[in-house]
């Protein structure tokens, strides 16, 4: 079984645009929604949930007002200004959306009135699409995308390969260079990187070039919406070339994949003016994925 | 006066409206980049740095003298920054939050704590209006130290925060303390998706907030039919026009390369600053 | 001497996972009697430094050496300074990764 994960600087790149029009020319194959915060594959998508579970990270602290004296030192001993006196009850109040889950004000509280319980984060699914079976995620506002759940995420989709018999797991993954993204690409067979030809854009490409350098993970680049800028696209290009990497091709601006996406469609399925292109790129990954293995 | 300019995920145009948002309203206006893992506001407003201050975060440090090797530190940590093998703590500084428990519960007073550099928050004369960005060091994870420590540099009177994607810790600290949110969105499913987890934050912090459609397509009413729905005001729609993304791939800013849009910038902000001062 | 090996599930497929703060369980073999052990990580719901917390049981086990897929810099650093040899191995099966770490197949890795 292989991984391939989609990556970008940046959210907003195409990356998941350009990931569900792969999972509907790769099939078959599994899919992992592990850009969690903004999850929006199953938009084009549309999973049926088949199996759904809540998901807990980390803890948060609970007032018990009956046995709060109202003393403050709650307050004062956390550092997040997540615990106040000022509400309309003569009890300390968390604002959960400032509390980082330390747990200073339980150890602090002289009246044992602070609960630390688990904090719940999300729910995480799997579920069945019309381009195979897809693990993913949805958060409760202001809960953050971590390592862990990007791993879990990960891990029922590699479970439902297993179970499917289904050769590759397609990873949609987080934007930026944090801890969530590290934990969609190690250990994964492939990296594609979809870059914009903008400012930003080529200094996202470094840095995430690093990032998969560091993990050992064999990278392939393509550019989205190339004809935005041409001389951009070509620098990007020489220097993935200059650099030995591997350029995957270039898809052109089009607003095709929008009209696709309000139809809960893929570019490729809509047959769109950049599905050619599409084509073209995931054509130039999946050799390199074979290639890959005949190597690993 | 406090405005923050915010979106679901990146890549909706948040900078660009932010930044074109501070060059119409002028030379006392500041803007705060607190997109501290990618700061790219100065990508359009180039200028020379006024200064520089770093951030730093107390974290422990262990008297490994003192310590006595009882892990009361270690099982209080619930970051795992701290872990042991029997001896003096090994700390971790990637993982502290900097809550100062450990060294709280630590009986043989073994913990002291010392400053460690997050990043930086640089002030920048962009001559069009004041630039205050915040710039967390690679392989740090806690931007919200920098972010609050860049909107604490901002004095103007007109203040701008360009917020980081995403609706987690980072986007509740920009957050707080601005008296008008303008929400950046696209007009389409990804767009509106990520739309409605925003609002659903906002709500929670009791927050006044409109919306401005960004590549906005005549023919598709997605966002005004949800914001209808809602309640919520579109305050402006910037058009789907390739010139415009154009300007923003060569770093330009839109109100310059294409001074035709002046118009409508100058009636979003003024349209922001009515709904605070109502 | 008791080596480490990280397992998938709970182990008993003699599947290794390639992943080392986050695998499911931990098969704990000793060189000297040929016997093997199961025993659940339980780091692995750590929201961040599973491969810390797993390092710090990977000790207190008593191990001298961990054979896995991939350790992050911060648990290889950790071992490191416990004394705990950490070998990478590409192996899908615990009897194929202890078989080349009997012929000395296995690559040590060191924190930079
Ligand atoms: S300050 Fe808090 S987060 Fe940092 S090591 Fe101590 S207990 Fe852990
Ligand atoms: S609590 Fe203090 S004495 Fe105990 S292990 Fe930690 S530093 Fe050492």
């Amino acid at each position: 079984m292989k991984e391939l994960v989609v990556l970008s600087g940046k959210g907003g790149t195409g990356k998941t645009s350009l990931t569900a029009c792969f999972a509907s020319l790769a099939q078959p194959a599994v899919l992992a929604d592990c850009d969690v915060d903004a999850a929006n594959l199953h938009l084009v998508l549309v999973p049926e949930a088949e199996r759904r579970e809540t998901f807990h990270a980390g803890r948060e602290a609970h007032v018990r007002s009956e046995a709060c004296r109202g003393c403050g030192r709650c307050a004062a001993a956390c550092r997040f200004d997540a615990m106040s006196l000022d509400g309309p009850s003569d009890s300390a109040m968390v604002d959960p959306l400032a509390c980082e889950g330390c747990g200073v004000c339980v150890f602090v509280c002289p009246a044992d009135a602070i609960d630390f319980s688990e904090r719940m984060a999300g729910s995480v699914m799997t579920s069945r699409t019309r381009c195979g079976a897809m693990a993913h995620a949805r958060l409760n506002p202001g809960a953050d995308n971590s390592g862990k759940l990007v791993s879990w995420v990960r891990q029922q989709a590699r479970r439902l390969s297993e179970e499917l018999g289904c050769p590759l797991v397609l990873i949609d993954g987080p934007p930026g260079l944090a801890c969530p993204t590290m934990a969609a690409l190690t250990g994964c067979s492939h990296a594609l990187v979809v870059i914009e030809p903008t400012m930003s854009g080529l200094h996202d490409l470094d840095r995430i070039l690093a990032l998969t350098r560091h993990f050992e993970v064999p990278t392939s680049v393509c550019v989205n919406k190339w004809d935005i800028d041409a001389e951009k696209s070509a620098i990007i290009e020489r220097r993935i070339r200059a650099t030995g990497g591997h350029f995957a091709g270039r898809v052109r601006y089009d607003r095709g994949v929008t009209q696709a996406q309000m139809r809960a469609r893929t570019a490729v399925e809509e047959g769109a003016a950049s599905a050619g292109d599409i084509r073209s790129v995931w054509g130039a990954v999946a050799e390199r994925l074979a290639i890959d293995t005949v190597d690993g | 006066m406090r405005i923050a300019v915010a979106s679901g995920k990146g890549g909706t145009g948040k900078t660009s409206v932010a930044v074109n948002l501070a060059v119409i309203a002028g030379r006392t206006a500041t803007l705060v980049d607190c997109d501290v893992e990618e700061p790219n506001a100065h990508i359009f407003l180039k200028g020379d740095v006024s200064s520089t201050d770093t951030v730093s975060m107390s974290v422990p440090a262990i008297e490994e003298n003192r310590c006595t090797g009882c892990r009361a530190c270690v099982e209080f940590c619930g970051f795992n920054a701290l872990i042991s093998f029997g001896g003096p703590p090994l700390f971790f500084p990637d993982l502290c939050h900097g809550c100062g428990g450990c060294r709280l519960v630590c009986p043989a007073g073994a913990i002291v704590e010392v400053a460690r550099p997050l990043g930086e928050v640089r002030r920048i004369d962009a001559g069009r209006c004041t630039l205050v960005e915040g710039c967390l060091e690679v392989g740090v994870s806690s931007p919200v130290p920098v972010i609050k420590a860049a909107k604490a540099a901002a004095d103007g009177d007109f203040v701008i925060y360009d917020a980081p994607p995403g609706t987690s810790c980072p986007l509740v600290a920009t957050l707080r303390g601005a008296d008008y949110v303008l929400l950046v969105t696209e007009p389409t499913p990804f767009g509106l998706s990520d739309l409605r987890l925003t609002v659903e934050v906002l709500r929670q912090m009791n927050m006044e907030f409109g919306v401005v459609i960004n590549r906005s397509m005549r023919s598709e009413s997605l966002i005004h039919d949800y914001c209808h729905h809602e309640a919520i005001e579109v305050l402006g729609e910037i058009p789907e026009d390739r010139r415009i993304a154009e300007a923003y791939a060569a770093g330009r800013l839109i109100v310059e390369a294409l001074p035709g849009y002046r118009p409508l910038f100058r009636s979003i902000l003024e349209a922001c600053l009515e709904r605070v001062t109502a | 001497m008791k080596i480490v090996f990280t397992m998938q599930g709970d182990g008993r497929d003699g599947l290794m996972d390639r992943r080392f703060g986050r695998a499911e369980t931990f098969l704990v073999y000793n060189s000297e009697t040929d016997e093997r052990g199961l025993v659940a990580n339980s780091a692995v719901d750590a929201a961040m430094g599973a491969g810390l917390k797993a390092a710090e049981s990977i000790v207190a086990l008593g191990a001298v050496a961990l054979v896995t897929g991939e350790c992050g810099v911060k648990a290889l650093h950790a071992l490191h300074r416990a004394g705990v040899k950490v070998y990478s191995t590409d192996s899908t099966t615990f009897a194929d990764a202890l078989e080349d770490l009997r012929q000395g197949n296995l690559r040590e890795a060191r924190p930079a």
